[in-house]
């Protein structure tokens, strides 16, 4: 079967991109969704606080979904829910299965917004025993706000991730008693407002430089050693703490779903752990693009959406124009930036480049170098767990190799 | 007839044969007993008043890696062996994952805990004989027990009891079971006069099939049951089909462990983050269940022990 696009994911990021391609004319749409329902996690993400940027309002995860959901259907374009993608080729053709059989849609451009996942436990390598009450924060989300089971009544949370502190108001509404919250680095990698509405209004403790060393308890887990650890990351011998508790949530990190991606034979950057992109959000198969988190791990819904948009009306371009040459220069990240998106931008037209900073501090210089042109952006305070960005003029990439961007403390 | 979940209390013997016991009540009765208890083989063999053998332990501890890592190895490697045993070996798993151990500790009770150091003993020993060895992409790690005994290997005898004994099994004691058991099968059919059963399927059917076939034949099993069309883990593409398959099977897999140990659902790079809350769900539609009684394994391995909201 021929489809023009085929969006492969029907969360916020894939939602967003198909609006938008079908408002720039493409009519043949088909978003590709492994659950029953499309929303993605939002759908499980009962808080508030989606839409500020966006939208000016606040709005709970289904609510934004829904919105976007409502402007899917009043376009009629279809979403194929239950249905699973098997395989993509760097030919574009999409195989899929569903309770219908397994079929190839030969598409004309492919969008991939598949999203991510978490880190699990398994990868911390973590000592001790494999008994029950090991969640990872989305899992036990999903149990207490899908399914209405809390997990457990004494909580240790590892890793200070959105969804942890999320989860550690959430169990302690639902009657928990979370017993703290350990964070390996030097600072969280959660958003501020987080960490003051979620841990501090409720007097949860964030240890700082701090991990989970052992697990214990045979069959539900029955304690947790924690121990603060030195500059290389490893515990500090003698600061071990026993904590008991019959449940353990993991935050410790969101990976870039991109196993279709690599079977596609697309390379992923080792920074963002997602494809190399230019401005479009197109990758290096021309007519293939990617956005959301499946891209980078963003923080904020909100920029998922604005990256699905523009990947939707490039898709709409690339469909309507075919492939066309271009000249790209490429972006850097300097001093103190952990990756630059996208990785090349096209030149003549201004590009928005959206960045990481890899440590907390207050009054910040944005520094963005394009070759003679430098220009600087003063912000309060930056944190990794908040992607930055700016706008750089077309103009001054015009004769530039690069543009590299660092934030420094002010002088 | 088969009893799971259950760990042998007691045994009684009378002129009809062996009563064995549970703690939790349950009884079976046998004409012939055979103890292939593994690491709790000697505490078995004392049950029926046998103790001619003691079983120590020898704990291994593994690192297993992401499927995407599997190529890594493309056969198994592994230093000469000492008095302990192969020691620490690098190979590809028969899924396609990479797997790293394992560890060799001597010690009197049995634990499947990984130790703090498992991971230092086992990566430069790794790394020693592979290069670039991808640590960032483990998945799990976890720990067995190799059971030895005194008698140094394979025990393969009758007790004073009557019971026949297998244990102190050491390397290659997989290899060597499919003939163990046929040794078994002669000994104790020919003890209690018994004849080939020509019904007996000795073959049981994998329930982790369905990813492999081709689409055509895909498409033919899920026009028979749509289920196979729904796929429940991502990570190891397992579908609703193969998770009500193990529940379907004889005995049949009641916990979130059993399925994933049948099907692969939850072994793969998420580690059921993404699948565990729909097997559960399965579970409880299965078998009646309420949330509180779905367990991990068994026992007080309950999934859910903080209520209903």
């Amino acid at each position: 079967m021929k489809k023009q696009l085929v969006i492969i994911g029907g969360g916020p990021a894939g939602l967003a991109a198909a609006v938008a391609a079908y408002d720039a004319g493409v009519r043949d749409i088909a978003v590709i969704e492994r659950e029953e329902r499309a929303g993605g996690i939002l759908k499980q993400c009962i808080h508030n606080g989606f839409g500020l940027t966006r939208f000016k309002e606040s709005m709970t995860g289904p609510e934004y979904a829904q919105r976007f959901l409502d402007e899917v259907n009043a376009r009629g374009i279809e979403i194929m829910t239950g249905t699973f993608v098997t395989g993509l080729g760097a030919d574009k053709k999409v195989t899929c299965m569903n309770e219908r059989g397994v079929f190839t849609l030969e598409a004309g451009a492919v969008i991939l917004a598949m999203g991510c996942r978490e880190r699990s436990k398994g990868a911390l390598n973590i000592a001790g025993t494999r008994p029950a009450g090991l969640f990872s924060a989305g899992t036990a989300q999903k149990y207490v706000n899908i399914y209405g089971h809390l997990p457990g009544r004494r909580v240790v949370i590892l890793g200070s991730g959105d969804i942890g502190l999320i989860m550690a108001r959430r169990m302690t509404l639902e009657g928990a008693k979370v017993e703290c919250v350990c964070e390996i680095m030097e600072h969280s990698g959660g958003l501020r407002r987080n960490i003051a509405q979620c841990l501090d209004d409720f007097g949860i403790p964030l240890y700082l430089e701090h991990t989970i060393v052992e697990i214990k308890g045979k069959e539900r887990v029955e304690s947790v050693v924690i121990a603060q650890v030195d500059k290389e990351k490893k515990p500090i011998l003698g600061t071990e703490r026993e904590i008991f508790c019959d449940t353990v949530l993991f935050s410790v990190g969101l990976i870039p779903e991109n196993e279709l991606t690599k079977g596609a034979g697309l390379a992923l950057d080792p920074h963002t752990k997602g494809c190399f992109v230019d401005e479009n959000r197109e990758t290096d198969i021309p007519g293939v693009f990617a956005c959301g988190n499946v891209l980078h791990v963003h923080d904020l819904v909100d920029f998922v959406s604005e990256e699905a948009e523009v990947a939707g009306r490039a898709a709409a371009a690339y469909l309507a124009c075919g492939e066309r040459e271009r000249a790209y220069i490429p972006t850097e990240a300097g001093e103190n930036v952990g990756y630059v998106l996208p990785q090349r931008a096209g030149k003549g037209k201004d590009v928005k480049l959206y960045f990481r900073v890899r440590s907390a501090f207050r009054n910040a210089v944005i520094r963005v170098e394009a070759g003679a042109a430098v220009k600087t952006y003063r912000r309060i305070a930056v944190a990794p767990g908040e992607m930055e960005n700016v706008t750089v003029k077309a103009a001054d990439l015009a004769d530039a190799p690069s543009v590299r961007v660092s934030v420094v403390r002010e002088a | 007839m088969s009893a799971c979940s259950g760990a042998a209390a007691g045994a009684q013997q009378s002129a009809a044969g062996w009563r064995i016991f549970s703690a939790d009540g349950r009884e079976v009765w046998a004409r012939a007993v055979v103890n292939c208890a593994g690491a709790g083989a000697e505490q078995v063999a004392r049950l029926f008043g046998d103790a001619f053998f003691r079983i120590g332990f020898r704990r291994g501890e593994y690192m297993l890696f992401d499927r995407a890592a599997g190529a890594h190895a493309v056969h198994t490697v592994f230093s000469v062996p000492t008095k302990a045993g192969k020691g620490v070996l690098v190979t590809p798993t028969a899924d396609g994952n990479l797997l790293a151990g394992p560890t060799s500790v001597e010690e009197e009770t049995y634990t499947t805990a990984v130790r703090r150091s498992a991971f230092a003993q086992i990566a430069p020993k790794a790394s020693a004989m592979l290069k670039n060895i991808p640590f960032g992409q483990v998945i799990t790690s976890f720990a067995g027990e190799r059971a030895y005994s005194d008698r140094h290997d394979f025990i393969l005898e009758w007790g004073k009891s009557g019971v026949f004994h297998a244990a102190g099994i050491e390397s290659p004691g997989l290899t060597s079971s499919p003939a163990i058991a046929a040794h078994i099968a002669k000994e104790v059919s020919a003890a209690l006069g018994a004849k080939k059963n020509a019904g007996f399927v000795p073959v049981r059917r994998s329930i982790h099939w369905f990813k492999d076939l081709s689409a055509e034949e895909k498409n033919a099993v899920i026009a028979q049951d749509a289920a196979y069309g729904r796929i429940v883990c991502r990570c190891e593409e397992v579908t609703l089909g193969e998770v009500r398959d193990a529940m379907r099977q004889n005995p049949p897999a009641r916990t979130l462990d059993g399925i994933k140990l049948r099907t692969r659902a939850g072994m793969g790079r998420c580690q059921s983050g993404f699948c565990q809350p729909s097997v559960f769900n399965e579970l409880m539609r299965e078998f009646g269940m309420a949330a509180k009684e779905v367990t991990k394994f068994g026992g007080k391995s309950n999934v859910i022990v903080g209520g209903e909201l």
